[in-house]
């Protein structure tokens, strides 16, 4: 009997972020029917579109136990240099083109400043996030920037009756799945995030995986930050701001590790984003009290957290019975 | 010999050294300090402040602390140090200013604060700011008006900014007490916080529209959210201009670029404006009273203006959004 | 001839290591490797490993030479390693970990994935050849102990090695499954792999070695065929030199009077331990790696939690022990790594001697004296002949390890304490420091303290103790008096006591 009590216990921390997704889907549709149309689902999934784009780049640097806060800046930097290129007249694809460059040649300059210069991510990507923001309100004057038409057509498109954000989305996610779980990159991840000591002793590349996953990171950045101008028709200075914040935080609310080697995009991440979103949706269409948004996405975060953390000490002294 | 030259050296570096510190002290210097140029409201201030002192024939020295309250406080000193007449500053929050206003004090030299009130202190010192709650309210009439004479009944939608930011505090309640005169035609049904974030913004517009379809009047905490506010109406299908009969009442506050143009194109019926003009020149002859030994009230309030497709030849000229040229 | 190692040196910085060893190993040989904490047995085998490079000697593999620079290089020659420390990732599957250093692969979409299927069925190929009963999809982090070394060796044997080196495999191993590993190793001789065996588990030594090599000091005592020895004599080889006059004489002792009553304290290593200590009394705790001693002394000053048992200190009932309340009754521990522990250790060598007698240099108003502070650190570090340039400025990270372990001896004395708790005193320590440590210890007794001392040193204990405890698998094993000191005995009881036996004094 007990037994089966531990075991329901433990299915449960494993997995509260998926219980509170259906508690909160629950009760914000017991609150407002509109809450559970069709529509409302759609709504949220491209509402979820970007960050959870940015929280898939998120997600491999979180692995290796590092950190990337220089995403929301890269999103502002590919949105100011794409923005301008189309106000000018430089063809869609090209703009594209050039984002992603940018995304991945940010996402180079962190991996090669944290093994080169073996500085921690932390202050690496801190000084990128500088460099990104800096250069995005030099080129942009600090002014916001209005795009044509074309780019929200872009982010309101539909293919057979899905919007294009949420192909998107689906699209990296899928990917990002199978390099975790179906390639040697992806197990590669998991033995640096364990331990890259041993992961050195077992014949790996630690340098080329660092590499890979905060060029991943950017790319994603810059990609997350295409599809939300796409949907904004416009950069303004502030955008991106806390974007790294939101991104972490969704990647954690999935059972990511922030100590590396624990975590997957699928369902892990996406479960993190989409309950975020879920969440602020909810939040408006049950027209709350606009001081409660903080606190509520506060206790979220803190339950979550406080699980994991509950799990982690339940590990540790499970690892240290189990070795002696 | 050798001596020598390196005598000769340093008494040659110091001559430049002291050419270089000694200014002309002929004209009249002042320190302008913003806290970030990160929004377009501060750049366009920044711009008419420096204007304003061309126009007194004054010198100005210009610093920007980037987010930092810190080095704010550091490059006021400086401009202390280097001896100005008197000191515009945009500061972080109402709090980190206070050690500034010290500093100023205790050099004598008068400061005005720019747009943001201090937290009480009992340091000398003149407060330029608009009238966030009371131009807002203006505007919210001004479209409670409309709706009334349009005979019809409405739901209305408020977008609010960072609720730790007075302004955007005053502004909601400026909304709100607007809103209160006008219960028999209005019903809020939708209060969504953006945290001045473009993309919350633009979420919580299209949940609102999800929720409340029928939702006919949205007023937005600030113009940079127009954008996100746009989307959202393309995206349910219920952006038109004014006189089209799903047209949506839209009102706004600040005056910028943006919402120039969206009164130009039809779409915008209201938007509050910071008179920035006003304000700098206010800014800019508070010190130069205060250097001619003339009184100064320790508040200067711009009653900033509404403009509306009525008003709009009118008062464009004052509005500083309008005097940008777009992107 | 596998393989043939002549002549080794290694000198690190100032101190040799290795002084001239000779091995030879056959193939389908099983060499046992045994020698006290120190002897040189892992430098040796890191330098067969390739982790280091040998001061002087040579080595040869099947008659060819073999200098191998890297640890990559000795593995692709064929010598494997299984470490006390299994170089597993818990967070991954039995198939990830077998294959992490080169999955088979196929292209799909442009992709080259890992062909799962392939993977799959290699993998359970090789977990049958071991006897490994798990499935190849299970996280390696839910195996048993027994079961990760399984797959470690399962790892190694994917690589078809020649010579496999075992660190301690049994240590985490209960009989029945360190039996099963016997098996596995005997089959692997059989297929030609020459195995070199390292444990502190004579017995197991003796049953399984085909060759005994012993190891002491650097120096290789004998290696010989395993008929030649006899346990009592393996051991006399391991341990036996003259150290008496490395141990000052100390002519007190101890008071009837106790001063810490220790009883049925437990938890999660450490099952039902009681003993006591009396004043000026030196009481010795013995045992080999994990036996639980340092665990013990961790749970008696409340750096873990105790489940269950009482301390009584002078009579009276501690509750919940914790590192203050024990400082404040004037109780002190030095951890076994001073380093991480017991040192701040970018700190100057005045503050961190400092750090533990401050509150007796505090004036009512909370500021404190500090020159008399001063004066007194100054005096404890000179008397503990602390090598410095400058007490103040010189950071505790310059020392060397002696000096280390000196600065946080004076950090204790300065308080004068009760009762010291020392663990692991002595290791990595010169000989020189040691006699210095040894001789503060006499000193604190003579003053009227009691000293708990932990090590792995038979010598050290026998040198220094009144009393000596020996602790085997978390339980008190057994006690010896000093009239009753016995090296063979001693080593004898740690390694198969009288099991769950316990004693109280």
């Amino acid at each position: 009997m007990k037994q089966i009590q531990h075991s329901g216990l433990q299915w449960v921390s494993n997995n509260s972020t998926l219980l509170l997704f259906a508690v909160a889907i629950a009760l914000f549709g017991i609150l407002s029917p509109a809450f559970l149309s069709f529509q409302n689902a759609f709504n949220i999934l491209v509402q979820a579109a970007a960050l959870g784009i940015l929280a898939t780049g998120m997600t491999f640097v979180l692995l290796t136990a590092g950190i990337d806060l220089s995403v929301g800046s890269i999103m502002f930097l590919a949105g100011v240099i794409s923005g301008k290129m189309v106000v000018d007249g430089a063809p869609l694809w090209w703009a594209g083109l050039v984002v992603v460059v940018i995304g991945l040649e940010f996402g180079c300059l962190n991996a090669l400043l944290i093994y080169r210069l073996k500085v921690i991510p932390f202050i690496v990507t801190l000084a990128t996030f500088y460099v990104g923001r800096g250069l995005g309100l030099f080129i942009s004057d600090t002014r916001a920037i209005n795009l044509p038409e074309s780019f929200l057509t872009l982010g309101s498109g539909k293919v057979l009756g899905i919007p294009l954000p949420v192909i998107l989305l689906f699209f990296v996610i899928t990917l990002a799945h199978l390099v975790l779980t179906r390639t040697t990159f992806g197990k590669h991840i998991y033995a640096v995030g364990h331990d890259p000591e041993k992961a050195r002793k077992a014949g790996i590349s630690v340098n080329r995986i660092l590499l890979g996953v905060y060029v991943i990171c950017g790319f994603c950045a810059a990609l997350g930050g295409l599809v939300a101008i796409a949907q904004l028709g416009a950069v303004s200075p502030t955008f991106g701001l806390q974007s790294e914040f939101m991104a972490i935080a969704a990647a954690i609310l999935g059972g990511v590790s922030l100590f590396g080697g624990r975590g997957n995009v699928f369902p892990g991440t996406l479960i993190g984003v989409l309950l975020i979103q879920t969440i602020q949706n909810g939040l408006v269409m049950v027209n709350a009290d606009p001081y409660l948004y903080p606190l509520i996405t506060a206790a979220v975060i803190f339950l979550v957290v406080g699980i994991d953390s509950l799990q982690n000490q339940r590990r540790e002294k499970a690892k240290r019975l189990g070795l002696k | 010999m050798k001596r020598f030259y390196t005598c000769q050296g340093l008494i040659l570096v110091m001559v430049v050294l002291a050419l270089a510190c000694k200014r002309p002290k002929g004209r009249t210097t002042i320190g302008i300090s913003f806290e970030t140029l990160q929004t377009e409201y501060w750049v366009a201030s920044s711009d008419a402040l420096k204007a304003a002192c061309e126009e007194n024939g004054l010198d100005y020295l210009e610093a920007i602390a980037n987010g930092d309250a810190n080095r704010q406080f550091e490059q006021v000193n400086n401009f202390i140090s280097r001896g100005v007449d008197g000191i515009v500053i945009a500061p972080k929050d109402a709090h980190t200013v206070i050690p500034v206003i010290k500093a100023a004090n205790r050099a004598e030299i008068p400061i005005v604060i720019y747009n943001r009130l201090p937290a009480p202190n009992k340091g000398s010192y003149t407060t330029i700011v608009a009238d966030n709650y009371e131009i807002t309210k203006q505007t919210v009439r001004y479209l409670g008006d409309l709706a009334r004479a349009s005979g019809k009944q409405y739901k209305a939608m408020i977008l609010i900014g960072d609720l730790g930011d007075t302004n955007a505090v005053l502004r909601r309640e400026g909304f709100n007490d607007a809103i209160l005169e006008y219960e028999d035609v209005i019903d809020v049904v939708a209060e969504v916080p953006t945290e001045w974030n473009q993309e919350k913004a633009l979420a919580g517009v299209t949940n609102a529209l999800q929720a409340n379809p029928d939702i006919g009047l949205i007023f937005s905490s600030s113009d940079f959210l127009f954008p996100s506010v746009i989307s959202a109406l393309k995206n349910a299908g219920k952006y038109h201009p004014i006189g089209h009969e799903g047209h949506v009442l839209l009102g706004g506050f600040d005056g910028d670029a943006m919402a120039y143009q969206l009164l130009r194109s039809n779409y915008l019926d209201a938007d509050g404006v910071q008179n920035v003009y006003y304000e700098c020149d206010l800014a800019i002859q508070a010190i130069l009273d205060i250097l001619n030994g003339k009184e100064v009230d320790s508040v200067l309030v711009d009653p900033g203006f509404v403009i509306h497709q009525e008003n709009l030849e009118e008062m464009a000229p004052k509005m500083w959004g309008a005097n940008l040229e777009v992107p | 001839m596998l393989l043939r190692m002549r002549n080794i040196h290694k000198v690190f910085g100032k101190v040799s290591v290795l002084n001239g060893v000779d091995l030879q190993l056959e193939r389908g040989q099983l060499l046992g490797l045994v020698g006290e904490n120190g002897a040189g047995k892992s430098t040796l085998m890191n330098i067969l490993g390739g982790l280091f490079v040998p001061t002087e000697g040579t080595m040869t593999l099947d008659e060819n030479l073999f200098a191998p620079t890297s640890p990559n290089e000795a593995l692709q020659a064929g010598i494997a390693f299984v470490h006390q420390e299994l170089n597993l990732f818990p967070n991954l599957s039995v198939m990830e970990n077998l294959f992490i250093s080169g999955f088979p692969k196929k292209r799909f979409l442009g992709l080259s994935l890992i062909d799962q299927k392939s993977a799959r069925e290699k993998a359970k190929e090789l977990l049958s050849i071991v006897g490994l009963n798990v499935s190849e999809k299970v996280k390696v982090g839910q195996l048993t102990a027994a079961q990760q070394q399984l797959l470690e060796i399962t790892k190694i044997l994917s690589r078809s090695p020649r010579i496999i080196i075992f660190d301690e495999p049994t240590t985490s191993l209960t009989r029945h499954e360190a039996e099963k590993l016997f098996q596995l190793i005997e089959r692997l001789q059989s297929e030609g792999i020459g195995i070199i065996y390292i444990s502190h588990n004579l017995e197991d030594v003796m049953s399984l070695a085909d060759e005994i090599m012993v190891l002491r000091d650097g120096n290789c005592v004998r290696q010989e065929n395993q008929n030649a020895f006899t346990l009592p004599k393996l051991i006399k080889d391991m341990v036996g030199r003259d150290l008496e006059t490395y141990f000052p004489q100390r002519d007190v002792t101890p008071l009837r009077e106790k001063c810490l009553e220790v009883s049925q304290v437990g938890a999660e290593v450490v099952h039902d331990v009681s003993f006591s200590i009396r004043k000026k009394e030196v009481l010795g705790l013995y045992g080999l790696v994990g036996a639980g001693r340092s665990e013990m002394a961790r749970l008696l000053y409340g750096l873990d939690v105790m489940q269950k048992g009482t301390i009584h200190w002078n009579g009276q009932k501690i509750q919940q022990p914790s590192p203050e309340k024990w400082v404040q009754e004037g109780v002190a521990f030095l951890t076994e790594n001073r380093r991480e522990e017991g040192l701040m250790i970018q700190q100057s060598i005045a503050r961190n001697i400092q750090l533990a007698g401050l509150p007796n240099y505090t004036t009512p108003l909370q500021t404190v004296r500090f020159r008399d502070l001063d004066s007194d650190v100054e005096q404890q570090a000179r008397a503990n002949k602390i090598k410095y340039n400058n007490l103040k400025d010189q950071s505790v990270a310059t020392l060397s390890g002696g000096n280390q372990q000196k600065t946080v001896l004076a950090k204790w004395l300065m308080i004068a304490p009760k009762l010291l708790i020392l663990d692991e005193p002595t290791k990595g320590i010169d000989i020189g420091a040691r006699h210095d440590i040894y001789s503060l210890v006499n000193d604190l007794v003579k003053k009227g303290s009691s000293i708990l001392l932990i090590s792995s040193e038979i010598e050290e204990l026998i040198g220094l103790c009144d009393r000596i405890l020996v602790m085997g698998e978390g339980r008190i094993r057994d006690e010896f008096h000093k009239a009753a000191f016995d090296r063979s005995a001693i080593l004898e009881a740690a390694l198969h006591g009288k099991e769950n036996q316990t004693l109280a004094t």
